[in-house]
């Protein structure tokens, strides 16, 4: 009785990389875009009068939270892509995305310290979007950590996917929280913020970093999903 | 023994249709071990079949599947023509399974399992029902004491009682005579023979060929992920015990239509307060613990009303926090004990009812610490009553408690299912609920006298939101967590 | 000596090098992993089941 091939499972879908050229196009992409970011950012910007140099970590400290929110938004829609589908591709990219998503939070964090330790002379501060921003991370954290320690793979997405709907809706709610929890104990120290009147140059560099961070995202999340792949066939051939 | 004609009220077309079981195409993978292949096969109602194979083979997998616990990863399973997964209430009471587990509850008595295994399934005279079983299986002795002091041969015993109890036309079998001994092996023979006598199908696995000579009529092997023998059987050289004059009383218990939602829930609810009114498991160390943190902390605290009443507020809303955890994971973890949590799955109860029914209970019980925690707090940190409000107190205490269980009982299905156990439950909790925190440290101050009353609204707002966004998302996601 | 123009440049440049540090540090991380995961696939196929 000859044994047939087997058929096209669940956890076949985890199975197959993306594109190898793609992803090269992309990366070059990236590396291009990183460099007129830094072009941007370092000079075709003007120096702030008021803060001086320092201003300039703006530009990638803000694009990178735009990327950290974008990356948990993908989560959401992983999440939900698998509870919908069983298709364990949707949560590749969720388990990827969030990853990715953890670091961009991290650079958003550290950048915002230095920012505000040259600004207000402190390292951190309980100012809403900076609180918001940490406590971003932490529900990053806690995703990551619970598909760090449930090993088998359905069971991980499901659970992931159940967290990361949950996170995704708590975030509003916690950005208000946030928000009215420090007006009512405001800080001593004036956050200056970079309000919508910045000069043209200025939007022009944010733009450059939005762009370039978005595709240092899209990469990022690409690569970490071919690894994930990669070790799923690896499992796979393991268990033949 | 007339209480016993069936009186049986099923919805749906299926009441009259066989118990057919039909697998077909049926494939299970673990991660990327695949136990199970390409399996196809049809046992009639009425069957008498003997499943085997060596150990690690795949037996129980299959028959997990059969009984709806266990989602397949290619095929299906049906009975009735219905697929398993889309199981509606009057198919689950087609099926009883007995597995290794006992799926009873350790603390409470065999009686009492019974009579929460008759709620959850809609039979509508338990009593009788339970004390014809009792007459049949010998349980007399064993029905009153816990079922967690019982023996193997007992707790086997009150374990096919239990699956019999709703008269099911389908009786699984997971290796039931294994640690039986020959007083107890010849029973169960005999229970088994006047189960098929009767109409029922009956299909055990055993890794003993002597047992599947003994009484079986099909034999189905497997072997290499998939069936490699089913054939027919000679009829057994031991003689056949006679059916009993009589109906034995599990063929057709008086039967209703089964709980729904909320009547589910509160059996449920109703089961876990049993339990921990009996145990005091709960209460005594989320209780404990909070008093613990509260008294502790009081010692770091500068003394002095300003300062006190901010930090103070903080910590009892830490302390209840940690009760919270440590409650409702333990409330959870007593269903991985004896796999209690399957017993909830095979049973008509629908799934949100589990979380409404186990978060039910938790709330009760935090309520409970909450009434011993709150008033402590009041005395040892404030220094002065002036302008609390002591509904607002209430309120608040109540919509925070209300939050926080709610969140970490559906994420201690989660954090039972992970290699950390209940210790992950404060990792995925803590980030989710620091708006709750917020919010309920701020309206409790409000309720003290301090602060800026009008904001208020603002602050039962996000409390009321949270709760609300929580609420309804568990309810909703709490069946993906629990399936399997 | 804690005057934002003394501070500010330093900030900046240890801000976007911790940037670099991280999203690089990220970046060779996953192509190490990569590389690595592709030779024990080769293996594992090679040695034939």
């Amino acid at each position: 009785m000859t044994q047939q091939a087997a058929p096209e499972t669940v956890h076949e879908s985890s199975v197959a990389q993306s594109s190898k050229r793609t992803t090269k196009w992309l990366g070059i992409a990236v590396a291009v875009s990183i460099v007129a970011f830094a072009y941007a950012s370092f000079f075709y910007a003007p120096e702030d009068g008021i803060q001086g140099s320092v201003q300039r970590i703006f530009y990638v400290h803000v694009a990178s939270a735009w990327i950290a929110a974008l990356a948990f938004f993908v989560v959401f829609v992983g999440s939900i892509g698998f509870l919908v589908t069983r298709n364990l591709r949707w949560d590749s990219y969720a388990g990827a995305s969030a990853e990715v998503g953890l670091l961009f939070t991290s650079v958003v964090l550290v950048t915002g310290m230095l920012w505000g330790k040259a600004i207000w002379g402190v390292f951190w501060t309980w100012e809403p979007r900076l609180t918001s921003v940490l406590v971003l991370w932490l529900l990053y954290l806690a995703y990551v950590a619970l598909r760090a320690y449930v090993p088998e793979p359905s069971r991980k997405a499901r659970f992931s996917a159940v967290l990361g709907i949950v996170a995704f809706l708590d975030v509003p709610i916690v950005y208000l929280s946030v928000k009215w929890w420090r007006t009512l104990h405001p800080e001593q120290v004036i956050i200056t913020e970079q309000g919508p009147q910045l000069p043209g140059q200025m939007i022009v560099a944010l733009v450059v970093g939005l762009i370039a961070m978005t595709l240092v995202y899209v990469y990022f999340v690409r690569l970490r999903f071919n690894v994930n792949a990669l070790e799923q066939q690896i499992k796979r051939e393991v268990a033949k | 023994m007339t209480a016993l004609v069936s009186r049986e009220v099923e919805s749906g077309s299926t009441s009259t249709v066989p118990s057919t079981l039909v697998v077909k195409g049926l494939g299970k993978e673990f991660g990327w071990t695949r136990v199970l292949s390409n399996i196809s096969l049809t046992i009639e109602e009425g069957e008498y079949v003997a499943l085997m194979g060596s150990n690690g083979v795949g037996k129980t997998t299959l028959l997990r599947m059969c009984a709806g616990l266990s989602v397949p990863t290619e095929g299906s399973v049906s009975i009735a023509g219905v697929d398993l997964r889309r199981a509606g209430p009057g198919l689950r009471r087609r099926v009883g399974f007995v597995s290794h587990e006992s799926l009873l509850y350790p603390d409470l008595t065999g009686r009492e399992n019974l009579e929460f295994q008759a709620r959850l399934f809609g039979v509508s005279e338990p009593d009788s029902a339970i004390a014809a079983l009792s007459e049949l299986l010998d349980l007399d002795s064993i029905l009153d004491r816990p079922a967690g002091v019982l023996s193997r041969g007992n707790r086997q015993r009150l374990t096919l009682a239990r699956s019999l109890l709703h008269g099911p036309r389908i009786v699984l079998l997971d290796e039931p005579f294994t640690g039986l001994d020959e007083d107890s092996s010849d029973r169960l023979l005999k229970i088994l023979d006047a189960l098929v006598a009767t109409g029922r199908t009956v299909v055990m696995t055993t890794h003993d060929r002597a047992v599947a000579e003994a009484g079986p009529r099909r034999l189905i092997v497997l072997d290499n992920r998939t069936v490699a023998v089913d054939r027919d059987l000679p009829v057994p050289s031991r003689p056949i015990a006679p059916v009993p004059a009589e109906a034995p009383a599990f063929t057709r218990p008086a039967l209703t239509t089964p709980p729904k939602l909320f009547r589910a829930a509160w059996a449920i609810a109703a089961k876990d307060l049993r339990i921990e009114f009996r145990t005091r498991d709960v209460i005594g160390s989320a209780g404990l613990f909070a008093l613990a943190v509260l008294i502790t902390a009081s010692f770091t605290m500068p003394t002095g009303a300003a300062a006190s009443a901010g930090a103070a507020t903080g910590v009892l809303w830490i302390s209840i926090l940690f009760a919270v955890l440590l409650g409702v994971g333990r409330t959870m973890a007593r269903e991985s004990a004896d796999r209690g949590i399957e017993g909830l799955l095979l049973s008509p109860a629908p799934r949100e009812s589990v979380f409404i029914g186990k978060a039910l209970a938790s709330l009760v019980l935090m309520a409970v610490v909450d009434v011993v925690v709150i008033p402590l707090f009041l005395v040892m940190m404030t220094s002065d009553g002036q302008g609390s409000n002591p509904f607002a107190l209430i309120g608040t205490v109540a919509l925070g408690t209300l939050g926080l269980v709610t969140v970490a009982s559906l994420f201690s299905g989660i954090a039972v299912g992970s290699r950390l156990g209940e210790s992950m439950l404060p990792i995925l909790v803590m980030p989710v609920v620091i708006p709750l925190m917020v919010g309920s440290v701020e309206l409790t101050r409000l309720a003290l006298g301090a602060g800026d009353s009008s904001s208020v609204w603002q602050w039962l707002g996000i409390l009321a939101g949270f709760d609300l966004m929580v609420l309804l998302a568990a309810i909703a996601m709490f069946s993906y967590v629990i399936e399997e | 000596m804690s005057g934002t123009e003394v501070n500010g440049p330093v900030m900046l440049a240890v801000g976007y090098g911790l940037a670099l540090v991280l999203y690089g540090g990220y970046w060779i991380y996953l192509k190490q992993k990569a590389s690595h995961l592709e030779t024990t696939l080769r293996r594992v196929k090679g040695s034939g089941n």
